[in-house]
């Protein structure tokens, strides 16, 4: 599934991805390098996944402690490459030796606990051994051999002149014996490099089980289905903005068809925020992170296009409803090119005039169905959910104390708004809840008597 | 006498008044005394030093001598430089423009070339790392004072380098070197104090009823001068991290006592001793006795001359 930096913002994705704690340098570059996959690697990195997540609940104290092993790993790919240049310094051998001391000890651990399919957890004795002959095991390096102790002993007993000769004759054995410790480890590079590869997939696939079980996420289930039922789903950033404020996240499940889905809701009703979790979660389960829902049952999905309120607008000159046009082109180009993409757009039209503006959601929920994509439009125009396929409405404001509203405001309205969806029959009226948060708001009586005048004479 | 001098202290900044002070003699002179004793010593450096010639005037430089057994924390790009046998024990994340630094344990003794962390905020965690490997002191070859707010502001004590290379005429040598002693011996004061957020005249003119305020980072003269010309109506104390803080003129020193404007630190510093090197890099070699006695008649802190000490 290919997903732009731009939607990958919006959406709240940083939000998650700063929750998954890699312990090691390799997990952590791992974890860089998180995108979403293509279909064999995803089934194989949800398998590692649903491996991983069991091996924990079995046992989990002995693998909190795995994590505080890796932590101790050092980064030790550059002195690997040195070597397999034969340029290796002092410093390279000894970041080399830590890591094969920490990976020799990590290894007997991983051949009872590891549960990952094919994982390399062999121990590197053969290229311990030749940084540490006298298998000391202790986390210092010190070129040495037997002519070089001879002419140390030699350089510590000479006076001034004498000595910088031994000095020169000491550097000139030192880079020879580098020399000869570089090529006798060339051979076991490749080993070491397959043991970071490892370090690599089980840390981040330890960081990413750690942080379903910590938060109650899913792993998806990928079949060829008709659409995408998340049930139950959360979104982590918005729901973070709510516990500041003493809330909390009310749940959303939906189906999104193949074909249109329309989601109906008042102002201030969170259509935008049901999208971006739909948007969000259908993400994590492209790059084998377990899913915040209940349940999530999709099929793979190409291309991912998030078309919302967009406010590079201003910085590329154009308006924004020539932005949008330009990104609706775009994805619905994308759209034509690929097996099957997922297209959201979040209150299409919405800076042009109403009668246009829901002609254009019309026209884009109609032209969805002609596409090999799932398309989910949130609109509040008129007239758009008779054309989709399936219809969802916000639930919307719960009876309110108007009084308290009045007292309190805008936020006292958030509190009180069901963000949850309810499933509609196809061409039901969007909800009128305008006038009444107007009302709610302290609007002047006079205003909403002429505000109501002018809807009763558009109607008549 | 030298080891007398240092006492229990386990962090000792070593700074200068100038380049060429003669501080890598006190180092190398402390270095073959604690080796004496038995004890394990750590060495590192704010910025670079142990060249062999001075980039500036083309003099010879002592190179720092270490016994063997002395942990070196200095940049990966120096260890070539470096001709005792070297047991790499750690490296570290800290950057200098010669690469990260690295510790190594000297298997024998040697000559090196030390360039340690350009950033105080690093010395704390490298100095505990030090000690952790097993250093009984830790001995950092600071910077030149007034150069930077830097060298020591983790050490419990400093020595002061001052020589001939200061100034050709002894006395200034003599007076400014004092002037950095007052500095560095301000006493301490841990009570309440407003803290400056933008400039110390405006802070002072709007706040009438405080008299102590915090400043975080250096003092200079150019932030007291518009406090010296106006009238104040009370005594000030006006507190800084430690005398490493202080960077200001004798000049602007005699304003302050005058005007009732009291300078004291968060954290002391211990002034071990100051040393002296009567030889010039410049050529304008000094009596050493004459500096000696100049220097004994303003201060009230041990005077040790390097040539006696080599």
């Amino acid at each position: 599934m290919k997903l732009s930096k731009t939607t990958a913002n919006r959406i709240g994705l940083d939000t998650v991805l700063d929750r998954l704690e890699p312990q090691s340098p390799y997990g952590r570059r791992a974890k860089k390098n998180l995108h979403p996959l293509e279909k064999a690697e995803l089934f194989c990195a949800f398998d590692d996944l649903r491996a991983m997540m069991t091996a924990i609940k079995n046992e989990p104290a002995a693998f909190l402690q795995l994590e505080s092993e890796l932590a101790h790993f050092f980064e030790a790919r550059s002195s690997v490459n040195n070597v397999l240049k034969t340029a290796a310094s002092d410093v390279d051998f000894f970041e080399l030796k830590r890591y094969l001391l920490s990976w020799n000890a990590l290894s007997k651990k991983l051949q009872t606990l590891n549960p990952l399919k094919g994982l390399f957890t062999r121990e590197l004795g053969g290229a311990l051994k030749i940084l540490d002959p006298e298998g000391m095991g202790i986390v210092t390096f010190v070129i040495d051999s037997q002519e070089l102790r001879e002419v140390r002993r030699k350089k510590a007993c000479a006076g001034a002149e004498e000595r910088s000769e031994y000095a020169e004759k000491e550097e000139r054995l030192e880079r020879e014996q580098r020399a000869r410790l570089c090529k006798d480890l060339q051979p076991h590079c490749g080993d070491i490099l397959k043991s970071m590869a490892a370090l690599e997939r089980f840390d981040l696939t330890l960081a990413k089980a750690m942080l379903a079980i910590r938060d109650g996420a899913v792993i998806p289930e990928f079949n060829d289905s008709e659409g995408i039922e998340l049930v139950g789903m959360t979104n982590p950033r918005v729901g973070e903005e709510l516990e500041r404020s003493n809330r909390s996240f009310c749940p959303i499940t939906l189906s999104a068809v193949r074909g249109c889905t329309v989601i109906t809701g008042a102002n201030m009703g969170g259509k935008s925020v049901a999208l971006m979790t739909l948007a969000l979660n259908v993400c994590l389960a492209h790059m084998g992170i377990a899913v915040y829902a209940e349940r999530a049952v999709l099929p793979y999905i190409d291309e991912l296009c998030y078309i919302g309120a967009d406010g590079a607008a201003q910085e590329s000159g154009l308006s924004s409803f020539a932005m949008e046009v330009r990104s609706w082109n775009e994805a619905l180009r994308l759209a034509q090119d690929s097996e099957l993409s997922l297209l959201i757009f979040d209150e299409p039209a919405r800076g042009t005039n109403p009668h246009e503006g829901a002609a254009i959601a019309r026209g884009l929920c109609r032209y969805g169905e002609r596409l090999r994509s799932i398309t989910v439009i949130a609109t509040h125009y008129d007239g758009v959910s008779e054309h989709a396929d399936a219809s969802y409405r916000i639930a919307g404001l719960k009876p309110v104390d108007a009084e308290q509203i009045r007292a309190y405001g805008a936020q006292t309205i958030a509190e009180n708004m069901d963000y949850s969806l309810i499933c509609e029959s196809r061409g039901a009226e969007v909800p009128r809840d305008a006038m009444r948060i107007c009302e709610l708001m302290g609007m002047p009586k006079e205003l909403i008597d002429l505000i109501k005048d002018g809807e009763d004479s558009t109607i008549s | 006498m030298l080891y007398e001098l240092l006492s229990n202290h386990r962090d000792i900044a070593i700074v200068g008044m100038c380049k060429n002070a003669g501080k890598t003699t006190v180092l190398n002179a402390l270095l073959k005394e604690l080796f004496k004793r038995g004890e394990r010593v750590a060495i590192s450096s704010i910025g670079h030093d142990g060249e062999r010639v001075d980039l500036v005037t083309q003099t010879p430089k002592p190179p720092i001598f270490v016994e063997e057994g002395t942990l070196i924390a200095t940049a990966e790009g120096l260890l070539g430089r470096c001709d005792c046998t070297k047991e790499i024990v750690d490296t570290t994340n800290i950057s200098t423009p010669l690469g990260r630094v690295i510790i190594f344990n000297a298997r024998t003794s040697g000559f090196v070339e030390i360039a340690g962390a350009s950033m105080t905020a690093d010395l704390p965690s490298l100095s505990k790392r030090l000690h952790r490997l097993g250093a009984d002191r830790v001995i950092i070859d600071g910077a030149v004072f007034r150069k930077s707010t830097a060298g020591f502001g983790i050490s419990d004590a400093v020595i002061l380098s001052t020589g001939a290379s200061y100034s050709a005429d002894a006395e200034l040598t003599a007076s400014d070197t004092a002037h950095i002693v007052r500095l560095l011996s301000l006493k301490g004061y841990g009570g309440r104090a407003r803290e400056i957020s933008g400039s110390l005249s405006d802070e002072v003119k709007s706040n009438p009823n405080v008299r102590n305020f915090y400043i975080r980072g250096a003092l200079t003269c150019s932030m007291l001068l518009p406090v010296l010309k106006s009238s104040l109506s009370r005594p000030l104390r006006l507190i800084i991290r430690d005398g490493s803080c202080a960077l200001i003129s004798r000049d602007t020193m005699k304003k302050c006592d005058r005007m009732g404007i009291e300078l004291r630190v968060r954290h002391e510093s211990r002034l071990l001793f100051v040393s002296i090197n009567p030889y010039s890099a410049y050529g304008e070699h000094q009596s050493g006795a004459r500096l000696k006695k100049l220097l004994e008649e303003r201060i009230n802190v041990p005077v040790i001359d390097v040539a006696e000490v080599r």
